[in-house]
C-alpha cells in the first residue's frame, strides 16, 4: 500500500492535476475528479473497486465532498479524496457511472448539504420529503420550531 | 429427505411442550404485577436527588454541571438566593423533565458532590404529559437510606469517601486552629518581651530614621 | 380480575350472599367495561427501539397475553389500541395520523418511550416530531428509554383503570354525528403544516421560574 505522498506524486504525473495533501486526504480540484477516480479504479496498481462512503460537509469557505475508496481485490485502502466547491451553485461531477454505490450517497449529500452532482441519473431528495426547501445540515439552517439557540451546537 | 428441517423443529417444540407439564424451568413467565424479578443493583433508570438529614438542605449546591452535561437537556436549575440577593449553595428549583430523560446516567457520573443518582423506579406511567411528567424538587428528593437500600455497594463506597473527606476537612481545620493559636501565643510572648528590649532600641532609633533617607537617596 | 382495583358499586355483602347461590351481580357498566378492558387488542406499530421492548413484552417472560392484549392486529380497522413505540419523524407523522383515523371507536393511544412523548433524546433533530401528542390525543404516557416490559404492563394497567372508569351513559363514541377525524398534517417547506393541532395540544410556555423569596 503506497503512502499518501506516493499516491499524490503518482496521480499528479499520470493525470496532470495539482493535488494537495490534507492530513490523510488528497484534495483534488473538481474538474479532474472524474479522471482521478477513473485512474484509481482502472489501473491494476490500485484497483479501487469499492467506494465505501461519500459525505458532504459545510465549511466556512464552501462545501466539501469526501470519498473513501477501498480495494477488495488487493485488500488495500482507504484512499481518501476530497473536492471543494462553493456554496451558491455547488456542482461536482458525479461518480455514479464508475461505482453504483455512489448513487444513494450522492442523493444524501444533495438532500442534506445541497451539492448538485452533474451526471447523476436520478438526483432527488432521499431523506426529507420532496417539497422541503432547505438543506438541514448546513450551519445556517434553523428549524421552524427551534427549541435551543443554534449557536449552542 | 425433503422437509427434514421442519420435522426437526417440530420435534423440539413437541419436546418442550410435553416437558412444560413437569419441568419447572420450562415455565419462564414472571407474572407481573404479583411477582417481580429481583432487582439488579446496577439497574439504571430515572435520577433522584439525595439529602442527608433534612429535605430542606439537599447535597446539591446548584452548580449546574449536570444541567450542562445532560445530552437532551432535560434538567433546569435555578439557584436560591437569600434575603439580600446573595446566591446560596442550594437550588431553589430543580426540574427534570421525565418525558425527555433518556436514562443515560451522565448526570450521576459528572456530579462532583455525589448529589444525584439513578433510581430503580420504573412504574411511572402517567395520564398527563405536562402536569405529571415534569418532576420538581419535592418529588425528586429522597433520603440517603433509600440510596443505601437500592444500591448498597455504591452507597457504602460513597459514604466512606464522604466520611474521609469530612475527616480530612476536620483535621485541616483543627491544624489551622492550632496554628492560629500558636501564632497568637507567639505574638503575645513577643509583646510581653518588648518592654525588656526597649532601652536597647533607643540608641538604634536615631539610626533608624537616618537609614531610610540614606536608602532613599 | 385480580389485576385491577375493585370498582364495583354493588354492596359486597349482597354480592357474596348471591354468589353462594350461584348468581353473579354487577352493574351493566361494569360488565361492559370489564369486557372492553380485558381484551384490548393493540395494533402492530413499532417504529424504533421501543418496538423491541414491546416485542419482549409479548414474549414468554413478561406475557402480555395474560392481560388479554396478546393479539397484535396488523390492520388498524381491527384494533382498539395503538402503542406508538419509537421516534416519530416528521415524514412519518401524517401516516400515523392517517392510521389513527382508520381505527374504529373506542380507541386509545399509549405513547411508549421518551421519543414519542416529546421527541426524547433527538428532539433537536431536523426530522423529528417533538411528540405525537401534537396531532392525536394520547391517553397514557410511558416515560423511559426504553421503558422496561414491566413498565409497559404497568402503563397498560393504568389504561385499564381508565377504561374501568368510563361512563356507559356518556359514551362518546355512540353519539350522533360523531366525527373523530383528526386532520392530517401536510409537508411544508420547512416542517409540517400545521405545526400542531390546536384542539389537541397547546404549546406550553416554559413556566416563569420565580425564585421564592
Amino acid at each position: 500500500m503506497k503512502t499518501t505522498e506516493e499516491i499524490k506524486t503518482d496521480l499528479e504525473s499520470k493525470t496532470g492535476t495539482s493535488i494537495t495533501v490534507q492530513g490523510e486526504a488528497l484534495m483534488v480540484p473538481k474538474e479532474k475528479l472524474f479522471d482521478v477516480a477513473k485512474y484509481l479504479k482502472d489501473t491494476p496498481d490500485y484497483q479501487m473497486d469499492y467506494l465505501s462512503s461519500v459525505t458532504g460537509t459545510d465549511y466556512k469557505d464552501g462545501l466539501e465532498v469526501t470519498y473513501h475508496l477501498y480495494s477488495i481485490a488487493k485488500k488495500e485502502g482507504p484512499v481518501v479524496l476530497k473536492t471543494k466547491t462553493d456554496r451558491e451553485k455547488g456542482v461536482v461531477p458525479s461518480l455514479t457511472p464508475l461505482w453504483r454505490g455512489a448513487e444513494f450517497q450522492e442523493r444524501e449529500a444533495y438532500d442534506l448539504v445541497g451539492i448538485h452532482f452533474e451526471g447523476h441519473p436520478d438526483l432527488r431528495r432521499i431523506l426529507m420529503w420532496d417539497g422541503f426547501e432547505h438543506y438541514p445540515l448546513r450551519k445556517d439552517y434553523t428549524q421552524e420550531d427551534q427549541d435551543r439557540n443554534p449557536e449552542q451546537f | 429427505m425433503f422437509g427434514i428441517g421442519v420435522l426437526k423443529g417440530m420435534a423440539v417444540t413437541f419436546k418442550n411442550f410435553v416437558e412444560s407439564y413437569y419441568k419447572k424451568e420450562r415455565l419462564t413467565t414472571i407474572e407481573y404485577p404479583e411477582k417481580r424479578l429481583a432487582e439488579k443493583e446496577r439497574f439504571r433508570n430515572f435520577p433522584f436527588l439525595i439529602f442527608d438529614e433534612k429535605p430542606e438542605d439537599p447535597r446539591c449546591v446548584a452548580c449546574d454541571i449536570c444541567a450542562k452535561e445532560c445530552p437532551p437537556q432535560c434538567i433546569t436549575i435555578v439557584r436560591a438566593q437569600d434575603a439580600q440577593g446573595k446566591p446560596l449553595k442550594k437550588p431553589a428549583t430543580f426540574d427534570i423533565d421525565y418525558s425527555i430523560c433518556m436514562n443515560c446516567g451522565v448526570c450521576e457520573e459528572v456530579c462532583p458532590f455525589d448529589a444525584i443518582f439513578m433510581d430503580h423506579e420504573f412504574e411511572l406511567a402517567e395520564y398527563g404529559r405536562f402536569e405529571d411528567l415534569n418532576y420538581t424538587i419535592d418529588r425528586l428528593l429522597k433520603p440517603k437510606e433509600h440510596f443505601m437500600k437500592i444500591r448498597p455497594t455504591d452507597a457504602t463506597r460513597i459514604e466512606a469517601e464522604l466520611k474521609k473527606k469530612e475527616n480530612a476537612k476536620k483535621a485541616a481545620a483543627e491544624k489551622a486552629a492550632a496554628a492560629a493559636k500558636a501564632k497568637a501565643e507567639a505574638a503575645k510572648t513577643q509583646a510581653s518581651q518588648v518592654p525588656d528590649t526597649k532601652p536597647e532600641t533607643k540608641p538604634n532609633e536615631p539610626a533608624q530614621p537616618a537609614d531610610p533617607p540614606a536608602e532613599a537617596k | 380480575m385480580t389485576h385491577a382495583p375493585n370498582v364495583s358499586q354493588v354492596d359486597p355483602a349482597l354480592k357474596s350472599e348471591l354468589a353462594k347461590k350461584g348468581i353473579a351481580v354487577m352493574k351493566l357498566q361494569e360488565l361492559y367495561n370489564w369486557g372492553r378492558r380485558s381484551s384490548i387488542w393493540p395494533m402492530q406499530f413499532g417504529l424504533a427501539c421501543c418496538a423491541i421492548e414491546m416485542i419482549a413484552t409479548a414474549c414468554a417472560r413478561y406475557d402480555i397475553d395474560r392481560f388479554g392484549a396478546g393479539l397484535f392486529r396488523a390492520s388498524p380497522r381491527q384494533s382498539d389500541l395503538m402503542i406508538v413505540a419509537g421516534t416519530v419523524t416528521k415524514k412519518m407523522a401524517p401516516q400515523v395520523v392517517r392510521l389513527y383515523n382508520q381505527m374504529p371507536e373506542p380507541k386509545y393511544v399509549i405513547t411508549m418511550g421518551a421519543c414519542s412523548i416529546s421527541g426524547g433524546p433527538f428532539k433537536e433533530g431536523y426530522n423529528v416530531l417533538k411528540g405525537i401528542d401534537r396531532y392525536i390525543p394520547v391517553d397514557v404516557h410511558l416515560p423511559g428509554c426504553p421503558p422496561r416490559p414491566e413498565a409497559l404492563l404497568h402503563g397498560l394497567m393504568k389504561l385499564q383503570a381508565k377504561i374501568d372508569h368510563q361512563d356507559i351513559e356518556k359514551t362518546e363514541w355512540y353519539q350522533k354525528g360523531l366525527k373523530r377525524e383528526f386532520p392530517i398534517p401536510e409537508f411544508g417547506p420547512n416542517g409540517l403544516l400545521p405545526p400542531y393541532n390546536p384542539e389537541v395540544w397547546q404549546p406550553q410556555k416554559r413556566k416563569e421560574i420565580t425564585v421564592p423569596a
